[in-house]
């Protein structure tokens, strides 16, 4: 039992020494360098005489010597023995979620071709399903903000959500978004909806949302399914697949909801506007998979104060509308501030007084 | 309880928070979409099962020896994870990877010609092929395929293409041997690659089909070609590298696919998303290098009497037959 010096050459050319016992095993090599070079050990691969060193063979296997060298790669994710499925595997599954029969405008049939081939988006592992896969529980309000805060997931929901093909499937595929104004898309393209979509604290406040309803008498899993964004959120994580498969549950749960008093309902439901600035009415449109972000999006900040008179700041717009028929110089001034000076805007508002 | 009521009070709601911008977003312009996906092609370089493979195709010991003799005969100016990637280069660009102009007959061995180009079929989609090039041999007139693979196992396996398979398998196997590498992509039709150097603390040209190590001016002065965009894809670090390539305005061509602003904006949005995973030091460190970036593609655009000579040694293009890069405008000038 004697202890060797091994130099450790790391990828970006710095070196470390590292003393072990000569018949320790490689496992144990990379637990001693895990805290030199801060590299967690199953992110080394260590390389000697052009082989890449098992964990659970030991050094004197290799013929490592005192002062002998060896190379240190850092990857990015874990080992996969520490993964308790295959990645590989379970990607290969992802073709049979596409429904047979879609149309060619599907957006969805992009996703096993060329066009979203570079996105490499994690699925999730097995442990988020529980130990029953052919009965997959809904994953917890934590790994999932852990999940969004993987960028690779932030930047596919954003890529997600500017393809306006991407949006109209998903606004379809809901009675609620589709009746919806055309604004709601716009609203879902903002920056502000996606970054309040991918915030973990977004999670937090629906879990607490989760438990409030439960508290009136309300179980929320029997109204919303999965549609409370719970496997929303996460098919959203892999390649938004889930979100769809989500649609079924939901539709279950509101078909098999038991009556419940509406005064009490209607009360709580308002309490948890007033507290958390909408993020009640997720619950209604969370059969896309939608229900956080919705109801987390927060408003943008407002923009500076403009002091010029209505006629001289709005004019082009003004005129706009007096080219359409919307004549009442007061009305249209409202609306115009209403929708910070958009014309389109300006007209649901003025619609939606009729 | 009324849903319908429900999502008509959250519409009203939100009608009521709903304010436009009144500049066109960015999301407008079809760019701005093009460049958020390409961020994402560097991630597939990640999978540690794809790195592990990489590592046991690799002739590391060889690699290893060839870094270890090109840095003693080296004047210390490279670091040795640099002389690694330069002996990965070598190796690459001779005894690993095939430069394919039109894939000889799989029968005969025959030359053959281009036929016209076909739909992938379910396994070449799933290994990323959006296009597959059909070929007839002039020999025996057997039909055949030539898919171009976008997934790094099926280049690992195939090993043959051109610029798009070289640049996407090089620049895999600089992660896979632990250097931070960039994949860099061209408006005109072309992409290379780009490898962080920690001894010089500067990013590095690699091309690794001219089998070209640190000659940013290959392209512009070399072989002749003008370019406009050229933007690097990495999974810490996305930036428009385009001034590192065009030094001199006459010749750049029209920068017209978007803004320059909303250009910037997607980099800036790419950049805070994949840095959202590392700590505070990282992000201060990467901040750091991000300076000392702007402030060299910066110096690149200093007047032109100032600027670097032109350096008439830089060969045209290698790779591609006469007719190929005469058409493109990469054959030299």
């Amino acid at each position: 039992m004697t202890n060797i010096s091994l130099t450790i050459k790391a990828a970006n050319d710095q070196k470390y020494a590292v003393t072990v016992d000569s018949e320790s095993s490689v496992l144990a090599l990379k637990e001693a360098i895990a805290p030199v070079a801060d590299i967690e050990k199953e992110r080394q691969r260590l390389i000697y005489a052009g082989r890449v060193l098992k964990d659970e063979e030991s050094l004197k296997t290799y013929k490592i010597q005192d002062g002998h060298s060896i190379h240190l790669v850092k990857t990015l994710g874990q080992n996969p023995a520490a993964a308790a499925t295959n990645v590989s595997d379970r990607t290969q599954q992802v073709p049979t979620n596409i429904q047979a029969g879609q149309g060619a405008n599907n957006p969805l049939a992009n996703l096993t071709s060329a066009r979203y081939a570079g996105f490499n988006i994690p699925m999730p592992s097995a442990s988020m399903f529980g130990p029953n896969p052919e009965n997959p529980v809904p994953p917890s309000t934590e790994e999932l903000a852990n999940m969004l805060s993987n960028p690779m997931v932030q930047s596919s929901i954003n890529e997600m959500f500017s393809n306006p093909q991407m949006l109209d499937m998903i606004i379809n595929s809901s009675p609620h978004l589709r009746n919806a104004p055309p604004y709601v898309r716009q609203m879902m393209q903002s920056p502000e909806f996606r970054r309040a979509m991918t915030d973990p604290d977004t999670m937090r406040q629906m879990a607490q949302l989760h438990q409030q309803m439960g508290a009136a008498g309300i179980d929320p899993m029997s109204l919303m399914g999965g549609g409370l964004g719970g496997a929303g959120l996460g098919g959203l994580g892999g390649a938004g697949l889930g979100g769809f498969g989500g649609a079924n549950n939901a539709t279950a749960g509101i078909a098999g909801a038991a009556p419940v008093d509406q005064t009490a309902a209607a009360n709580t439901i308002q309490n948890l506007l007033n507290n958390l600035g909408g993020a009640g009415f997720g619950a209604g449109l969370g059969d896309a998979g939608l229900g956080a972000g919705l109801g987390g999006a927060a408003s943008p900040p407002a923009p500076a104060q403009d002091t010029r008179p209505p006629e001289e700041r709005y004019a082009e717009q003004l005129s706009q509308l007096n080219e359409m028929g919307f004549v009442d110089f007061e009305r249209n001034v409202q609306a115009l501030r209403r929708s910070g000076g958009n014309v389109q805007g300006a007209i649901e508002s003025l619609l939606s007084d009729l | 309880m009324d849903f319908h009521a429900i999502s008509q009070r959250f519409i009203d709601m939100m009608r009521s928070k709903n304010s436009q911008n009144a500049s066109q977003p960015p999301e407008t312009y079809p760019f701005y979409h093009e460049v958020r996906q390409m961020s994402q092609h560097p991630w597939m370089y990640e999978d540690p099962e794809l790195q592990d493979y990489a590592l046991s195709i690799l002739p590391l010991d060889k690699l290893f020896q060839d870094a270890s003799e090109l840095e003693k005969e080296g004047d210390g100016s490279w670091g040795y994870q640099d002389y690694v990637i330069q002996a990965l280069l070598k190796w690459f660009k001779r005894e690993f990877f095939v430069w394919v102009n039109q894939p000889p007959c799989e029968k005969c061995g025959g030359e053959t010609h281009m036929t016209g180009n076909g739909p992938p079929n379910e396994e070449e989609k799933w290994n990323g092929v959006r296009n597959v090039e059909l070929y007839q041999c002039n020999v025996c007139g057997h039909n055949q395929r030539f898919p171009r693979y976008n997934r790094i196992r099926a280049l690992l396996d195939s090993r043959k293409g051109r610029c798009g398979e070289w640049a996407n398998c090089f620049t895999f196997l600089c992660r896979a041997l632990g250097s931070r590498a960039r994949w860099i992509w061209n408006a005109e039709d072309h992409v290379w690659t780009e490898v962080y150097s920690n001894k010089q603390q500067r990013w590095v040209h690699v091309d690794s089909g001219e089998e070209s190590f640190d000659e940013p001016l290959i392209y512009e002065q070399g072989w002749g070609k003008k370019m406009s965009y050229c933007l690097g894809f990495g999974i810490d670090s996305v930036r428009d590298v385009s001034h590192r390539y065009i030094r001199h305005p006459e010749n750049g061509l029209p920068r017209d696919r978007c803004p320059e602003s909303v250009l910037q904006q997607a980099l800036h949005e790419i950049n805070i998303e994949f840095r959202s995973r590392l700590t505070d030091s990282e992000r201060k460190a990467l901040e750091e290098e991000d300076k000392r970036e702007k402030d060299e593609l910066d110096g690149y655009m200093r007047p032109v009497s100032q600027a670097t000579p032109t350096n008439t040694d830089l060969p045209a293009r290698q790779t591609g037959n006469v007719e190929w890069k005469e058409k493109r405008g990469e054959a030299g000038k």
